[in-house]
Parts: C-alpha cells; structure tokens; sequence
C-alpha cells in the first residue's frame, strides 16, 4: 500500500514543485519576433500599455535620491505609495522614516510594500538594519509581500515569488521608478558600501492612473485594510506644460512572462546598437539566444557585467560567463578598483540610441519569471544620448572577458552559487 | 477504489491548483486521534486537505473542503484513517486581538467551526464531525490553525466515536 501510495504521490509532488515555474520563451519565439509586426503592436499582445512621460530627473546618487524622496514625501498631501524591495531603517535614515512617520500622523495616507525577504538581507545593509514594522503606530500602511516562514513552505514555489519593484507615487503628481530601494546600501552609506544605481522621475498621469488601477488590485488581494480606486486622485494637469514622450510600461506579474515579450521585443527592434547593464545576468537559453540574435544581424551589442565584491554573487557569475559568451556579443565586467567597490546596482538598456529602458528588473531569469517587476522604455534620442554618456563612463573602467578567464571561473565549486543566482539572485 | 481515486484526485487538485482562483487552496495539518471508548484505535500524522473559499464576509465566512488523514496507529502501521467532506464557518473576524504580534504583517484572529461528513476506513456506518478552531489567524492568503478540537460520531447510533485535535494547520490559498 505504502510502495503504491509513494510511486503515486512523488511523481506528482514533483510536478507540483514545477507547476510554479516558468520560461521566457517570448523572448525568441511568438509576437517578439514577427517581423510583420511594429513595436507597438507587440507591445499591445503582451498587454503593455503605451504612455507619455515628460522627460525624467536622472539620479545616480543614492544620497541625493534620498534627499528627494524626503523632499516629494514632505510636499504630499493627499497619499504616498511606495514599493522597495528591501527597504530598512538605519541611523543614515532616520530622517527619511522620520518624514514617513510625521506625514502619515498628519493624515496622509502612506502605503509601503516591502518584499518579505527584508529580513534575510545579506548586505551590508544587515550591519544597519531597522526593521520598519514601527511605522505602522503612526499609521503607516505597511504591507510586506510573501513573508518567510515555516509555515509558508507548503505554498511551495510560490516561496520564490518576490515583489522586487521599485517605484513611487505622491499625490498622483509624481512618479518614479528604477534599481534603487529604500536601505542602507542603495541610500543611506556615504563610503564605499553606497551602491551605484539610478532612479528616474517623471510625470504622466496616464500612467499614475495604470499604476493606481493595479495597486489597488494587488493591494487589496494582500491586504485586510481595503483601499478603494476613487481614494487616489490623478492631476491630469501636472507636467502638462513639458514636453512629453511616448514610452511602454510592463507591469510584471509571477509566471506572466509580460517582460520577456517586452525585452524580446525591444531587441528584435535593434538595427545598430543594444548597451547593457543587466546587473544579476544569470541567462537562461532563451535569453542567451535573444540576446545574440542581433548581435547575428551585424548589431553592436555591449553588456557590461558589474564588480561584485561580495565573493558568492561574484562567483555565480563568473561561472555564468563561459555561457555568456557563447553569445558572440562585447561582453566586458568591471575592472576591479576603488570606484567598483561600490556596487553597480543598475539596471539599463538602450537601444538604437533611441529607446531606453529602466525599472527594477534585472536582466535574467529570475526577474523575468518569478518575481513582479516594472519596467519603462522611453523612446527619446535625448535620454538615450545623456544615458549612453553614462554607460560609456562605466564602459571605459571595464575589460573584454577572454574565453581563458571564464575557463577558468568554470568551476565545480562555483555551481552551487550559480543555481542559487538563478532562483534567488 | 474510490478511495484511491480520492488521493489521486486531491493530488491531481494540488497540481492545477496554480492556474485556480484565489478562493482555491489547500492544507497540511497535523493530527492526533483516539477512539472514544477503545484508545486502542488511536493514530497521528498528517491531514491534507483541498479547501474552496469564496468570499471574505467578515462574519460567519464560510468555506468548504475535502480532507484525508494519512498516520501510523498504535503499532507503528502505515494507516488511511479518515476522509471528510465538510464545511468550516469562520464566526467573526477582527484585525485587532492579541496575536498581531506573530505576524509582521496584519493578521486576521477569525475562529472557525466546522462540520464534516465523515468516512472512517474499515468502518461500515455513517460518521460526522464537529470541530472548532479557536486559534485561527488568517492572512489574503495563508490561515495558521492551532490547537483545533475535532469530535466524530456515529450518525446511526448518535454515539460519539473517536475525539482529537489537530496541534497545527497551515492552508495556502492560491491566487
């Protein structure tokens, strides 16, 4: 009885633990790639609205960031949504959370979404770490998504899904997004553990109104304390008077595969030039085939793969290198220095010194099945000009990796940093 | 047979349940039970149920489930003790009570009572239980039950049968 029970439950208890997996077939197969279609109408299969957004405040410093979110959370006056990854307190921070604190006991209604991995930040971060649970007495809406627990565990793969996005939302005015999260390393060090990455601010009230409609689903899918769509207004006026430019938001669910449509699709679009940053490229082979597909039609693709001081990260892919190649693009890494012990954080693409895109997805597997993401690509020569500048600055401090040295990363013991880099990283 | 047909079905249940609702889920508990009159036909192990709720009422919230028991008895035998189909009533639920402190996030205190129709394995007759979760807390989508009382009777004798309680129940809804 027992023996049939087993040859019964395993098989599918393993099916079970792949039911919550997912691929990124989109990149090189189906809509992506019909050439027969326009960018827009790719755009429109994956359900990824068109917007126009005035041109973004680019900020490359964490401290600086900081500054004005304390600045945008100080002028709100109806509510603040914000969503951060990892987000924690610390002594650098005090006044960030302070500000948080005296707007929401001054009636602002304040949400902040948090990953429920916060705790398990590995860091330096864990050094400085203020667990944010005291904002809820002054009546903060906090809500940190898929806690850890032992108990969680019987949700199986969903234990992997993790709200990794990065935005913000005040007054239905302001608006930003990109790589930086709210925690010691992305704002609040002032030496070398001060990450390098970017956050983009903006205004579109058409895309305030998408990010609002699906909060509000999301949030009241997680949360007893309800909100309603009408309790967050849009100023259709504010940033009317700039200049505007059309853009696509992706708004990622787990196991929708909306980002490896978009992605797939936008370098499919390539004619000359793809340059990235993909901060965590833990490729899987759709990825690796995307990425050299334009590389294959004479396209100039650079991908620029950060100095990870920390040993674990920087092995996993350093292991991944050897496949990274075999993609046939400009693939360079950081050269190792003082600048670069700082991590490079971001996450970037720009494509035809037209298109960029920005948010808070990592290029890699993990980002584009397990996790909510959002993602922005702005088609503006402008910005595509002023973030190349910046990518060739970080070109220009890296090396050509040789098949020698990804040979030589190649080894047993790396794997296992590997395997947890394409879950977990 | 239909038994059989049960276990694969409910495992059947667990691997499509990705694609389901929210208002679909499933459990994993942990058990204990002894026979009201003969304690020899105690046993303990795992309950795993496949539970269907609809709504969020914030008073008598109802749900309903197919539950199975799979344990060892006294002699440390493999043994399929009990299934069930019932139905579980959350009475109220609040957000303020004195268990927010387990959680990081806001939890819900919402104790339940259940009733079920009741197969006993190698039994012939018809059973019922009644039980009571006095511990349940309740996130969108996670319920953590502890210390859950269960009675079965015989529905022909109107005896009761066999009393136990499940120490600790997890349930996962998916959405």
């Amino acid at each position: 009885m027992m023996r049939r029970f087993s040859l019964v439950f395993f098989p599918l208890f393993a099916l079970f633990l792949l039911s919550g997996c997912s691929t990124t077939t989109n990149m090189v197969s189906g809509p992506s790639v019909d050439p027969t279609l326009s960018l827009s109408q790719k755009m429109e299969y994956y359900d990824i609205p068109k917007v126009s957004i005035t041109y973004p405040t680019v900020y490359h410093d964490g401290n600086e960031w900081r500054d004005r979110v304390i600045e945008l959370i100080s002028s709100a006056e109806d509510y603040v949504i914000i969503s951060s990854f990892l987000a924690s307190s610390s002594v650098e921070l005090e006044e960030l959370y302070d500000t948080i604190i005296q707007k929401a006991e001054e009636g602002v209604d304040i949400y902040f979404i948090v990953d429920g991995t916060g705790a398990f930040d590995m860091t330096e971060t864990r050094f400085h770490l203020i667990p944010l649970k005291f904002l809820r007495d002054s009546g903060v809406h906090l809500l940190e998504y898929n806690p850890i627990s032992a108990g969680r565990i019987i949700s199986g793969t969903k234990i992997l899904f993790r709200d990794h996005r990065k935005f913000l939302i005040v007054d239905g005015k302001n608006l930003a997004l990109g790589g930086m999260n709210l925690n010691y390393i992305s704002i609040g060090a002032t030496d070398q553990h001060l990450q390098r990455d970017t956050m983009f601010e903006f205004a579109s009230p058409r895309l305030c109104e998408i990010m609002l409609d699906s909060f509000v689903t999301w949030w009241n899918a997680e949360s007893w304390e309800e909100v309603r769509r009408e309790d967050f207004s849009v100023d259709h006026t504010f940033g009317l008077d700039a200049p505007h430019y059309e853009a696509w938001y992706a708004d990622q669910y787990p196991l929708t595969k909306k980002l490896s449509g978009f992605f797939g699709s936008l370098l499919n679009e390539a004619e000359h030039s793809v340059k990235v940053l993909p901060f965590l490229p833990f490729f899987d082979q759709y990825l690796l085939d995307a990425f050299s597909s334009p590389a294959k039609r004479g396209v100039s693709v650079q991908m620029i793969i950060p100095f990870d001081s920390r040993v674990s990260n920087r092995k996993g892919i350093e292991y991944m290198a050897k496949d990274l190649l075999t993609m046939g693009i400009d693939l360079r890494i950081e050269n190792e220095g003082e600048e670069t012990q700082r991590l490079l954080h971001e996450k970037l693409m720009i494509i035809d010194d037209r298109y960029v895109v920005f948010g808070s997805s990592n290029m890699n597997y993990r980002s584009f099945t397990l996790a909510y993401e959002v993602s922005l690509v702005v088609d503006s020569p402008e910005l595509a000009k002023q973030m190349s500048e910046h990518f060739q600055d970080i070109y220009e401090n890296s090396v050509p990796i040789t098949e020698e040295q990804a040979d030589e990363w190649r080894t047993l013991d790396s794997w296992p940093r590997y395997a947890f880099g394409v879950i977990g990283g | 047979m239909m038994r059989k047909v049960g276990i694969v079905g409910m495992l059947f249940f667990c691997l499509v349940m990705p694609l389901g609702a929210r208002s679909l889920g499933y459990s994993v508990g942990f058990y204990g039970q002894s026979g009201f009159e003969d304690v020899h036909h105690a046993n303990s192990g795992v309950e795993l149920s496949l539970v269907y709720q609809k709504s969020y009422r914030p008073i008598l919230n109802p749900s309903f489930y197919i539950r199975g028991a799979f344990g060892t008895d006294m002699d440390g035998l493999f043994v399929l003790p009990y299934q069930e189909v019932g139905i579980s009533v959350d009475i109220f639920r609040t957000i303020n009570h004195p268990f927010s402190f387990l959680s990081s996030n806001i939890i819900a205190y919402d104790p339940a009572i259940s009733l079920a129709y009741h197969w006993k394995t190698g039994q012939e007759g018809q059973y019922m239980t009644l039980g009571i979760s006095p511990f349940k807390l309740s996130q969108k989508d996670f319920w953590y039950e502890f210390f859950a009382p269960f009675v079965s009777f015989n529905l022909d004798t109107w005896t009761v049968d066999a009393w136990g309680i499940n120490l600790v129940r997890y349930t996962y809804l998916y959405k």
